[in-house]
């Protein structure tokens, strides 16, 4: 039955990175990242491995975000005029 | 960007090369065991999860192991039952299968994945190095409640990293992600504050001692069993906290190690900095 | 229908992964975005690399989840040498981003663009 919820969240997951492809905003970009992480966090847990669900949950949704928005405040003048 | 290709060819022929990628992965894939075709008997993993490698070795030394006409070997290797919370003195008595081969049988490795992750924080520190520059005059100041609450759930959210790293030989996780857990409370200071910069000394004492402890440890071993990062201690009864030997030291030193260099990482990223040399 | 949904589909979302993020790297001219793509591809390998390690009937390889990780000498665990394998790659991942993200922001300092097409018209 869990294989079910596994297809939702993997068509989710598809959904998501294709919004980060198509997406003409930076941040949303970077947003859109960080929930294809979360996504593949859950795929972990589903596929029997807690301890990469963890880590993954922790560094890929959490830190990674975190550090590509700080990074991008740094270059914020830059970007605004780059995009298209 | 005058003689420029145009945007469409370039999107179609990124197209073409990914789908022949994807069709070329899709022929590697049908070969591949997948759902009910993998078994874990025929793979080396058996004898992690049954915690017998010293006595396949054994076998392999000896010379039995291929005598019988190369039948799936690792099956032959004698097998005994595991209890929880009864068997005692196991070859690692770690109840996480992960972490016994990420620390015990695979201990090496893991100290090169250090090491890489020491020179990739040392990178970002040496390109963003320079005279820190005072913050201008921020239009918003996080209120008082975010103040007040990013303190109080840095206690909690410490506290919880500590656990993830000292349990990690019973329960899901270790040091890496509870140096993670670790470095995202400190974040949350960051936030909390304009201008906040953390002791800076501290996490350089914190980081070079716990690499030193890893370093220590195995050379401890090398003395004493005569293996690099061999367990010296005793492994006790599998599921018990005083269990799996040295398995518990290491992780803690992992997870200073890792929630320190995050935690830098962040801080360099964090500050405005002006550029003296050039 | 189950029986097809657990053969394929986390190879097929590993898969999308990797041709997602390989579109991206290969057609957007921003290097935050390229940046993006790669790590999108992180993702997907190592879900590829979980995913050949379960089946349908595999249990969490801990002790303490069940005492019979191995029934009669059979074992029905995952395998956990990938999963070894995937948590340290993980790490790795986040050091190797934070390194290329402050050669981005030294780019950014240098040239005042971000498009690698301008930055190789100001080499020249």
């Amino acid at each position: 039955m869990i294989i079910y919820v596994a297809t939702i969240v993997v068509i989710v997951i598809i959904i998501t990175s294709l919004i980060a492809v198509f997406s003409k905003k930076l941040l949303s970009s970077i947003i859109s990242m960080g929930l294809v992480s979360l996504g593949v966090s859950g795929l972990f847990f589903f596929l029997q491995a807690p301890d990469v669900a963890i880590t993954e949950a922790a560094i890929g949704a959490g830190l990674s975000t975190a550090i590509f928005v700080i990074a991008l405040k740094k270059v914020k003048k830059g970007e605004t005029k780059d995009e298209e | 960007m005058k003689n420029d290709t145009p945007k469409v060819f370039k999107s179609i022929f990124a197209l073409f090369v990914v789908a022949i990628f994807m069709i070329g992965l899709f022929y590697a894939f049908v070969s591949m065991p997948k759902g009910w075709g993998v078994n874990v008997n025929n793979r080396v993993s058996r004898l992690y999860i049954l915690k017998n490698v010293r006595t396949a070795t054994r076998l392999l030394d000896s010379g039995k192991f291929f005598a019988k006409g190369m039948k799936p070997l690792r099956a032959e290797v004698p097998y005994k039952p595991i209890k929880f919370k009864k068997t005692a003195n196991l070859e690692d008595g770690a109840a996480n299968v992960v972490t016994s081969i990420v620390v015990d049988y695979r201990g090496f490795d893991t100290l090169g994945e250090v090491t890489v992750l020491f020179l990739a924080a040392s990178g970002v520190m040496m390109l963003l190095f320079g005279k820190r520059v005072k913050p201008k005059r921020k239009k918003t100041e996080p209120s008082l409640i975010m103040y007040v609450g990013t303190r109080i759930a840095f206690a909690v959210i410490f506290l919880f990293g500590i656990y993830i790293f000292v349990h990690g030989h019973l329960t899901p996780g270790g040091g890496f992600p509870g140096g993670a857990v670790i470095a995202s409370g400190i974040l949350g200071l960051f936030l909390g504050r304009n201008g906040y910069t953390p002791n800076h000394a501290g996490l350089k004492v914190f980081e070079s001692l716990s690499g030193i402890a890893f370093v220590i440890i195995g050379l401890i071993g090398l003395f004493s069993v005569k293996s690099f990062l061999a367990n010296f201690l005793p492994t006790g009864i599998i599921g018990n906290l005083y269990s799996a030997g040295f398995i518990s030291l290491i992780y803690i030193a992992i997870g200073m190690k890792v929630g320190s260099e995050l935690a830098a990482v962040v801080d360099s990223m964090i500050g405005d900095t002006k550029e003296e040399w050039s | 229908m189950q029986v097809f949904l657990q053969n394929w589909i986390y190879l097929i979302a590993s898969v999308s992964l990797i041709g997602v993020g390989l579109y991206i790297v290969l057609t957007k001219e921003n290097i935050f975005r390229i940046i993006v793509g790669l790590n999108i591809i992180e993702s997907g390998t190592n879900l590829f690399m979980i995913a050949i390690a379960w089946h349908p009937k595999a249990v969490m390889p801990i002790y303490t989840a069940t005492d019979h990780l191995a029934v009669n000498g059979k074992v029905i665990a995952a395998d956990p040498l990938p999963q070894s394998l995937v948590l340290t790659a993980i790490v790795i991942g986040l050091g190797t981003t934070a390194l290329a993200l402050a050669i981005g922001v030294k780019i950014f300092e240098k040239y005042g663009t971000l498009d690698v097409r301008k930055i190789k018209e100001a080499e020249k």
